[in-house]
This record gives C-alpha cells, sequence and structure tokens, in this order.
C-alpha cells in the first residue's frame, strides 16, 4: 500500500473537546480472511482477548490495504451472540431444532457409534459430505479417508461450475478463484450479468476501480441494471436467458468484419472455420429479437471491444448456473475471447501460476468402491467436482446406492441446493446427520448431532497458494482463542479419525506440526509465514509462449469441440429459445449484496444493522398493472405453488420488466439465527424448478416465474 | 494558511458496497452505529438510467447549519475549519440535529450529539480517515485543500465536483468528482 | 421526475429521514405553548399556579428528553442569543421563577407585567425555532410561528374555559373546551412530525 504522507501531525491543541481517541490495541495478528473465499490478508486489532478491529493487511496480494463491508465487519461473526459455543445431539424430532448439550467426547462418540453400522452395511459411499470455505478441506480429508466418493461444495454445480467447463473445454483451463481476468490492465471490460461491485470480490473490484480510472471501456449486458451498469459506457439490457443470442451476434459480426486477430487464432486455435459456419444466421437483427437489445448498439459494442484487442476482457462472470445451458453460454464467452486474442495477453486474461508446496506425506486414500452418486463423468461427462445438487438427488431418490449419511459443514442446502423439498425428502431417508457450523441455520435443526466449529478468526487452516499473476503462500491463523467451546474443523475431524481408525491419515501431533512440516519441505517454516502472512515464492505469470501449448486434446484452443460432438453435445454454441413467463409472471433473478455472502452473513450484528432484509425489485410499469406500492409486503408464487415472502417490494426503475429480483440468501426461518429470523425472503424457497445443464451437471434456477401479490 | 481538511469523493470508481459504513462503526461506534451512510440515486426510465451514489458524512460546513442552532455552543468549528461537538456542553438537545440539511447528526450512544469527525484522533496521528483507508475501490480521498501539493487539491482542480444540496448554502468540504468530464 | 432513493445505512447512526423529536417535544411544546398563553392572556393572575405546573411538567419533559442530562447547566452558562433553544431554555426558567415570585407577591403589578412578556417569548419561540430551520421546509418560516401562536393561545383560552366555574357542567362549553385542547396538541403533533421522516 502507497501510505499517504500528506497528513502531518496536527497540533494536539487543535484538537481540544475531542475527549477518546481509540485505544491502542495491543497487539496486531495477521491473518486470512472468510467472510467470503477470497481469502484477503487481514490484519486484526486485539485488545486483551477481543478482537477490536479489522483492517485489509497492506501488502497481501488480494487486499492491499483494503478489505470489503464483509471482511470489515468480520469482528460481526466471531462476536455474534447467536453463534453455536457447544456441542449438542437431537432431542426432538428431525426439524423442531430442539437439542440438548453434550460433552465433545460424547458427541463425537455418538457421530463415531453410528457412521460405524452405517459404513459396514452400506459402504462408505453412503456418507456424503456437504461443506462449503476453506476448512472444507478437513471433512473432505475425513470423509477420502473413509473411502467415500461423496464430497460436494455448492460452489460447483450451483454457482462457477459452468463456467469452469466451459473455459476447460476450450483453454484447458478454468477461470480459476480469484479470476484471471487482467481487468488491471485492460482497455475493454464486458460484463455480462456479472455484478461487480456488489459481488465485492475485494482484488478484483480494486482493478475494476483502476480500469475505470484508467478509462476503460466499460460495456455491461444485464436485464437488472447494475451498480457496474451505472459505470457503464454501453448498458445493454439483454432480455433474461437470451445472453448466448447476444454472444452469438457479437461473434457474428466480428467475423464478418473481420474483427478477429488472425496470427493468434491461426497459431493457438483450431476450429475457426466451423464456427464461421455456426454463427452465419446469428446476425445483430436475430439477435435483437430474441434479446431485446437494439442491433446498432450490439454491432457498436463489438466494435469497441475489437477496438480494444488484445486487451479486452469479456469477462467470465463467476456465478453461471442459471439456465442449464451454461457451459455453452460460457463456451461463447471463452470463444469471442479467442478471437481478440485476448487470451494470455496483457488487458485480457493472464496465465496463472500458484506456488507449489508439497503435500503432507501420507498414505494414499483407498480408492471407492463406486464411483459418486452424482453421475460425475459418467451421466455428465465434462463434471469436474461432485455435484451437491446430485448428492441431494441420489439421496432422496436412492436410486444409486443407498446414502445413508450426511457429514454438512459450513454448506446449507435449504439455501443452496434446488428444489427445498428435495433437500426435505433426503434428509428424511438419512440415519445420521451431522451438522458442523458457526451458526445455527436451516439445516443445523435437522442435525442428530450438532457441532460448534469456531469462525476463521480463531483457527488455521490449510496453505493457502491460490493461482494468480505471483506465486505465494498464505496461511489463516488464530487471532483469538475460540469462544466457548467451539472447535476448528481440523481438531473436529482427526478427533472423529481417530475414533473410526484412521490414524494413518492424521500422523501430525498438532495442525501446526502439519502446517511446519509442509512448509519446511518447501523451504519455509510455520513462525515465518505466521510473522509474514504471505510469503512470494518468486514465479511471475508469463505472457503466451509462441509454441504454449494448452492443456486441451488438441493442444491448442478449441473453438471447436471434438471432445463435446463426440459426447454428443453441440461442438460450438447453439441457442435455444428458454421458456419466457406469460403476462402476470415474472422470471426470478437473484443476486448479491454487497454487505453479504449468501445465508452465511445474514445474521451478522454488523453487516446486517446494514442490510437486515432483502427487497422484491419490480419495474414500475409492472407495479402499476398489479396495483402494487413500493415499500408494500408482497408474497410470491412460483408455477408449482412454492411460496417466499413477505418480503418489502422495491419498485425500481433497474429491472427490467419481465423479470423480478432479489439477494439470495435472506428469508431465514431458522430460531436459532435471531436477528435474520424473518427478514426478507429466501430465494431457495422458490428454486422448484431447474435445469440441469447435460454437460456438467448444474442446476439452472433461472427457470422459476412467480406471481407477485399483496402480503 | 491554515488548513482545511477535505474528502472528495469520485462518483466514478465509488460502488456504494458500504465498506465506509463498516469502517466507521469499527472505528468509531459499535455495531449498528455509523456515522456515515450511501444513498443511491436513479434517474431516467429502463433501460436509459443514470445511477448515482454517493458515501455521505457530515460535509463540515463552511457554513454550517448546526453551529448556531446549538444552545450551548458545543458545536463549533475548531481551528481547521472543521465542524466539532463539544461533548462536555452538549445537552443532546438534538437542534443540531434537526438544523442539518443532510442528516449527518444523530444522537450517540452516550446520548449527545454525534456525527462524522473526519476521525480526527486518526487525523491527528497522521493517519486517514478509517473509511478512507478502507475504500475498496479508493473512491475516497482526504487531505488540506489548502495545500497545494495534496492529492486533494489535485483532484479538485483537475475534475469537475459536486457538493450535496448546494442550494443549502452551507459550502460544504466533502465534494464528489463527477464521473463523466 | 423524482428520482429513486435508497440508502444502506446503519440501524442508529447516520440515517436518511430518522425522528429526532418525538411525541415527548410535541407535548412539551404544548405546554408551553398553553403555559405562555395563560400568562398573556387576561386571566393570568387566577391561572397562575396552571401555568407554572405546566410550565413545571414542560420543564421536566424537556429535561428527560435530553440525552445528556448532566450538561443541562450549560443552557445558563453559555451566551448564544441566535439559538432558540438558548431563548427557550431562559424562558422557561425566568418564567417558572418570575411565577412563583409572583404566587408570593400577588399584587406586584410588575411581576404580572413580566409574566405577560415571557408568556409571550413563550408562544413565540418554538415556532421560531422550528421556522427558522432551513433543513426542514415543512416547517415554513412564516406559518409556523403564527399557527403556534394561535394554538399556543386557542389552548390557554379552551383551558380557561374548562376552569371557569360558570361554565362547570355545561357540556355544550366543556366539550368543545376540551376537544379544542387536544386538537391543539394534535396539531403541534402534526407540524412536528411533518418536519421529519
Amino acid at each position: 500500500m502507497r501510505r499517504r504522507t500528506f497528513l502531518q501531525a496536527v497540533p494536539a491543541a487543535a484538537l481540544a473537546g475531542r475527549a477518546t481517541a481509540p485505544g491502542a490495541p495491543d497487539r496486531t495478528v495477521d491473518t486470512l480472511c472468510e467472510m467470503c473465499f477470497w481469502r484477503c490478508g487481514v490484519r486484526a486489532s486485539v485488545e486483551g482477548e477481543r478482537i477490536t478491529r479489522l483492517e485489509g493487511h497492506p501488502t497481501h496480494p488480494l487486499s492491499q490495504g483494503r478489505l470489503c463491508p464483509r471482511g470489515l465487519g468480520g469482528t460481526g461473526a466471531i462476536y455474534d451472540p447467536d453463534r453455536l459455543l457447544f456441542p449438542q445431539v437431537r432431542v426432538a424430532e428431525r426439524g423442531m431444532e430442539r437439542f440438548k448439550r453434550v460433552g465433545w467426547d460424547e458427541a463425537l462418540d455418538e457421530i463415531a457409534a453410528r457412521l460405524r453400522p452405517i459404513l459396514e452395511q452400506h459402504g462408505p459411499e453412503s456418507i456424503c459430505g456437504l461443506v462449503h470455505g476453506q476448512s472444507d478441506s478437513h471433512p473432505i480429508h475425513f470423509l477420502k479417508a473413509l473411502g467415500s466418493p461423496n464430497t460436494a461444495t455448492p460452489s460447483y454445480t450451483e454457482c462457477r461450475g459452468p463456467r469452469d467447463a466451459g473455459f476447460i473445454l476450450t483453454y484447458g483451463q478454468e477461470v480459476w478463484s480469484p479470476e484471471i481476468t487482467d481487468i488491471r490492465n485492460t482497455r475493454c471490460l464486458t460484463l455480462i450479468g456479472y455484478h461487480l461491485g456488489e459481488n465485492m470480490h475485494n482484488s478484483q473490484v480494486q482493478e475494476f476501480a483502476e480500469a475505470l480510472r484508467r478509462g476503460a471501456k466499460l460495456i455491461v449486458a444485464d436485464p437488472r441494471f447494475s451498480t457496474a451498469a451505472g459505470k457503464a459506457d454501453y448498458y445493454l439490457p439483454v432480455r433474461a436467458g437470451t445472453d448466448l443470442a447476444l454472444l452469438l451476434a457479437w461473434i457474428h459480426i466480428v467475423l464478418a468484419e473481420d474483427w478477429i486477430d488472425h496470427a493468434f487464432l491461426a497459431r493457438y486455435a483450431t476450429g475457426l472455420a466451423e464456427l464461421r459456419e455456426a454463427v452465419r444466421d446469428t446476425t445483430p437483427a436475430w439477435a435483437e429479437a430474441e434479446t431485446g437489445i437494439p442491433a446498432a448498439q450490439i454491432a457498436e459494442t463489438a466494435r469497441v471491444m475489437a477496438e480494444a484487442r488484445p486487451a479486452v476482457c469479456v469477462h467470465p462472470g463467476r456465478h453461471a448456473s442459471w439456465y442449464g445451458d451454461d457451459v455453452q453460454r460460457t463456451r461463447a464467452i471463452a470463444i469471442l475471447n479467442a478471437l481478440f486474442g485476448s487470451y494470455g495477453r496483457e488487458g485480457g486474461f493472464f496465465l496463472p501460476v500458484s506456488a507449489k508446496i508439497p503435500p503432507y506425506p501420507l498414505p494414499p486414500y483407498p480408492k471407492p468402491r463406486k464411483p459418486s452418486a452424482d453421475g460425475k463423468g459418467t451421466k455428465y461427462p465434462f463434471a469436474e467436482k461432485t455435484s451437491a445438487w446430485g448428492l441431494v438427488r441420489a439421496t432422496a431418490e436412492q436410486d444409486v446406492y443407498p446414502i445413508k449419511a450426511w457429514i454438512v459443514s459450513a454448506a446449507d442446502p435449504f439455501h443452496s441446493t434446488p428444489d427445498p423439498r428435495l433437500v426435505q425428502k433426503a434428509i428424511d431417508r438419512l440415519d445420521l446427520v451431522v451438522v458442523v457450523d458457526v451458526l445455527q441455520g436451516e439445516i443445523a435443526g435437522y442435525a442428530d448431532i450438532l457441532l460448534p466449529e469456531c469462525t476463521y478468526l480463531e483457527r488455521y487452516d490449510d496453505l493457502h497458494a491460490p493461482p494468480g499473476r505471483e506465486t505465494y503462500v498464505a496461511v489463516r491463523q488464530p487471532v483469538v482463542a475460540p469462544l466457548g467451546e467451539s472447535r476448528p474443523n481440523y481438531e473436529i475431524f482427526r478427533d472423529l479419525g481417530l475414533r473410526m481408525g484412521l490414524d494413518a491419515f492424521y500422523p501430525w501431533k498438532t495442525w501446526e506440526d502439519y502446517l511446519d512440516t509442509r512448509l519446511q519441505k518447501a523451504g519455509y517454516s510455520l513462525g515465518q509465514i505466521k510473522r509474514e502472512l504471505h510469503i512470494p515464492t518468486g514465479q511471475r505469470t508469463q505472457p503466451l509462449a509462441p509454441d504454449h501449448r494448452f492443456p486441451t486434446p488438441s493442444g491448442k484452443i478449441e473453438i471447436y469441440s471434438a471432445q463435446l460432438a463426440e459426447k454428443g453435445f453441440d461442438p460450438i454454441p447453439r441457442y435455444t429459445r428458454h421458456a419466457r413467463p406469460e403476462a402476470g409472471w415474472f422470471r426470478l433473478l437473484n443476486g448479491r449484496s454487497p454487505l453479504h455472502t449468501f445465508s452465511r452473513t445474514i445474521n451478522n450484528p454488523a453487516l446486517s444493522s446494514i442490510h437486515r432484509e432483502n427487497d422484491l425489485w419490480l419495474n414500475p410499469a409492472a407495479a402499476r398493472v398489479l396495483g402494487l406500492r413500493h415499500g408494500q409486503r408482497v408474497r410470491l408464487t412460483n408455477q408449482d405453488g412454492a411460496t417466499a415472502g413477505p418480503v418489502r417490494l422495491r419498485v425500481t426503475e433497474r429491472i427490467h420488466p419481465e423479470c423480478v429480483y432479489m439477494v439470495h440468501g435472506f428469508g431465514h426461518r431458522a430460531r436459532g439465527m435471531r436477528r435474520a429470523r424473518g427478514q426478507g425472503a429466501a430465494v431457495a424457497d422458490l428454486f422448484t424448478r431447474f435445469q440441469i445443464d447435460p454437460i456438467m451437471g448444474a442446476a439452472g434456477r433461472n427457470h422459476n416465474f412467480v406471481r407477485v401479490e399483496e402480503a | 494558511m491554515a488548513r482545511r481538511f477535505a474528502m472528495a469523493i469520485d462518483l466514478k470508481t465509488c460502488v456504494g458496497c458500504a465498506a465506509c459504513v463498516v469502517a466507521c462503526m469499527n472505528q468509531n461506534e459499535s455495531f449498528g452505529y455509523s456515522r456515515c451512510r450511501v444513498t443511491e440515486h436513479v434517474m431516467g426510465v429502463y433501460p436509459d438510467l443514470r445511477l448515482e451514489i454517493f458515501s455521505e458524512r457530515c460535509n463540515h460546513c463552511e457554513i454550517a447549519p448546526c453551529v448556531p442552532v446549538c444552545p450551548t455552543g458545543a458545536s463549533h468549528y475548531s481551528a481547521h475549519g472543521l465542524v466539532e461537538v463539544d461533548q462536555r456542553k452538549c445537552t443532546g438537545c438534538r437542534a443540531c440535529v434537526a438544523a442539518c440539511p443532510y442528516d449527518a447528526r444523530f444522537p450517540g450512544r452516550d446520548g449527545t450529539a454525534s456525527k462524522c469527525d473526519f476521525c480526527e484522533p486518526l487525523v491527528h496521528q497522521g493517519r486517514e480517515p478509517a473509511c478512507v483507508a478502507q475504500c475498496p475501490t479508493r473512491a475516497m480521498v482526504f487531505g488540506d485543500v489548502n495545500e497545494a501539493r495534496s492529492e486533494i487539491r489535485r483532484l479538485l482542480d483537475a475534475r469537475k465536483a459536486r457538493v450535496r444540496k448546494p442550494e443549502a448554502g452551507t459550502r460544504p468540504h466533502v465534494f464528489y468528482l463527477e464521473a463523466r468530464p | 421526475m423524482t428520482p429513486e432513493t435508497f440508502q444502506l445505512a446503519a440501524e442508529s447512526g447516520m440515517r436518511c429521514c430518522a425522528t429526532f423529536w418525538g411525541l415527548d417535544i410535541a407535548f412539551e411544546l404544548f405546554l408551553a405553548g398553553l403555559a405562555g398563553g395563560l400568562m398573556v392572556l387576561p386571566r393570568a393572575a387566577q391561572t397562575r399556579r396552571w401555568s407554572l405546573a405546566a410550565l413545571a411538567l414542560a420543564g421536566l419533559t424537556l429535561f428527560l428528553h435530553l440525552g445528556q442530562k448532566s450538561a443541562v447547566l450549560w443552557f445558563y452558562a453559555s451566551w448564544q442569543p441566535q439559538a432558540p433553544m438558548w431563548w427557550g431554555a431562559w424562558l422557561f426558567a425566568l418564567s417558572i421563577a418570575v411565577l412563583a415570585w409572583w404566587e408570593r407577591r400577588p399584587n406586584a403589578g410588575w411581576l404580572r407585567v413580566a409574566a405577560a412578556m415571557l408568556g409571550a417569548g413563550l408562544i413565540l419561540y418554538p415556532g421560531f425555532m422550528l421556522g427558522m430551520l432551513a433543513a426542514r421546509p415543512a416547517w415554513h418560516p412564516v406559518w409556523t410561528p403564527i399557527s403556534f401562536v394561535v394554538l399556543s393561545l386557542g389552548s390557554a383560552a379552551a383551558l380557561l374555559v374548562l376552569l371557569d366555574p360558570r361554565f362547570r357542567g355545561r357540556l355544550a362549553w366543556s366539550a368543545p373546551a376540551a376537544a379544542i385542547l387536544a386538537i391543539c396538541f394534535a396539531t403541534r403533533a402534526v407540524i412536528l412530525f411533518s418536519g421529519q421522516g
């Protein structure tokens, strides 16, 4: 961080009347944030044993001295009065949310005693993990050591999966997190349904601001006039679900006008001829009819992008599980970038590097007896990771093989995976539900055993060496001791693993031993990383080499995908029209608030004091027809009769008249979340209609149409 | 020339994330209390819209309506032109709350009038106000407008700026740099 | 077309449109106006104790409203003649003193004059206090003071009717008087809230 030095000390006499100065902290501790999953560096000030303040770590690459509002509000996570602070076991029917306090040994003995017969009778694959966050590595390790193939994070099929699959199919490499988009150096940034600025991934938003300051062109296509749209040079009010038509029209123009990077494509890509053939008819005029964007505007924005090439970044977004054909949508984004020659070039996408830290020496995991129950690699041939929805489905239907136990950690399927009725049905089929979490959310109410995980400010996690422009390794470390009897996952699952006879997989004495062993192998030490937080390991991103081989089957950028063709999918993206809502119905869209991360921060006393409840965005023209007023409470009903609300109505011009919009994560019902309970509505309650992407299994949930009525 | 502290906020890069609101909570008050806020203003009809986002706080007006209405003289101008509250003298009558055209003042937790003080204790240590220091988009700049070489002076000279409610005639010292030239 | 406006603000602290003066202040303004009205009307001497009681109750309400009660003496240790509330604080204190003194010296004519002058101040200052705030355009700089004077005199007159033995038990007189009294309070509250939120 460049410390501004223009402020010289002001004479104390000038400050008369100011009675208090903030207390100087006793100490500061540097650690990694987990208010979202970007993993910024945090500097925590501590007075006594209390964290008084969190700030961005001055040199950590992802924070650079700053934190987003969620990161700054992390003290609200640790000092949330609703935190789970001791282990509990269920004393009434599942869902009644009634528990009794027990000791750790009793709780873990109970879990082990109930897992053993399940293992013996049904095998390790009958135990599933639904997990999320950096501490998910511990339950995943535990389940893999048991021999289960069934661990999933909702961030794959419910979020980023289609995007990453689309890029892997095209470039052989995913988009990663943090994204490999070179926004900092771009001359033109195109966002399609991606709301940077509401999605507050710290360094990416910092780069976004930097690009705006430098005068980079910004094109935003979104049915909602997002914050980013408010900054855009070109706002394209695309009809929801028609992004692919827009993209194909752009590709059509770029080819027709010959705005492509011939040298780049000749050297690195394959399938240009097939592309020309496939997009012959996807003209701007055709796209206008589909998207509602004037053809001239489509052509104009294509030109603006082309003029910036190769320093143009058509951003693949992050959340991309929308309609069930999202891999193809992302493929079109990948192809457009290839035409501009922006991949591996400054201002487009950089080639990521990451620090290689040797793993802790462990025996190989037992080979699972059966494939995962979600259809990864079989039914969904290009799935890289297990589907959370797929596991919920397989549990509810019990049609793959018996699934008898869930271990859920920091991932609430009621908020993350469709459909809520399916989740309920799945839970009813289980012999054992273990929930490990910080707060008692909806899923916790169904736990047989409910374990208190400590927050990110009270624990280590595994080393963090993300892909980026420069390599480094960083570590989360405890700032203060865990509150109450809460414990970190590495202790919880080690204790459980030892009870299950998995001693070979837990050879370390303490987690510090584990971390230090790994770091020593790389020439560093735990002491060093605790002091420095992040250690640069010396590699930097390189420009695309002339002989660069992409990790695809052909070694080239696959504009035409033989892999897809072989499995019977369109080798070049083809537009299919999605059903549109009839009059009186609205497509339900959802997104994010800069102050919240999904459902997990809604109860945070700092953040919820600013954003306590979500609201339903509705266009004024539609509100007039329905006779609804701004600020009144409304209830939503979808095609299947699923309801949500009441929720406050926000009548705003910022939303396409065919859609309504809500921020995801609100509408908690759990009694254990006293601040969040009854505030706003849960979009997930309305996710009963969804289409599964046949390529990799993502659950596209924008097929829910709702009626809006006075509550 | 005497120092004159001010703030400039770039309408081009501010995304209204409210990091300033949380940073303020951390620095000055507690969960649920903040001395600043973010307002969003939407103009036009879909899809031809304009969105303006303001990170707002006490404007430290040159002609501050909150100062003369104070019945005890608790509200006053500091040596650097900042508007301050002497907490000893403040009865918590809320006359200043009523007088502020920006709704920038409010009853604090101790009952006295509270508001943004540009983090004077931090400024006193040569640091930036908490909101400025944490703004993820670096949209906020703080400094002495009477210092010719300061970043804020340079920005205000180079770019068009406006203030909130200029018609109130208060001469605010929180400036908003126009997004477009 | 008026722009749509939204705010992201903490529950407490700097928020648009928060209410800062509630029903207690409406009550206090009503009582002060009532006392002021009684003090300027012809039967001021007979209603002295009512004025005193109303002022004491108003003062107490005001005091209880203060966020930092320990600072109350700063009202009297400051010289802030440009601030209507400073005048209000002095008017309260002086009026109570004068009325109490008058109670002990009922025949002192100059106390009667002083009470009338202070009463005029009491019915004038609240309207000016609100009307002078440019930040609250709903409190009109001319109509607010005028309406406060009218409401003060109206409530005082109504109370005089209620207290007058000639009208005792005569519903045709006392009921409208009580209604006027209630209306004077309610109108004050409406005016007070119209400038906020």
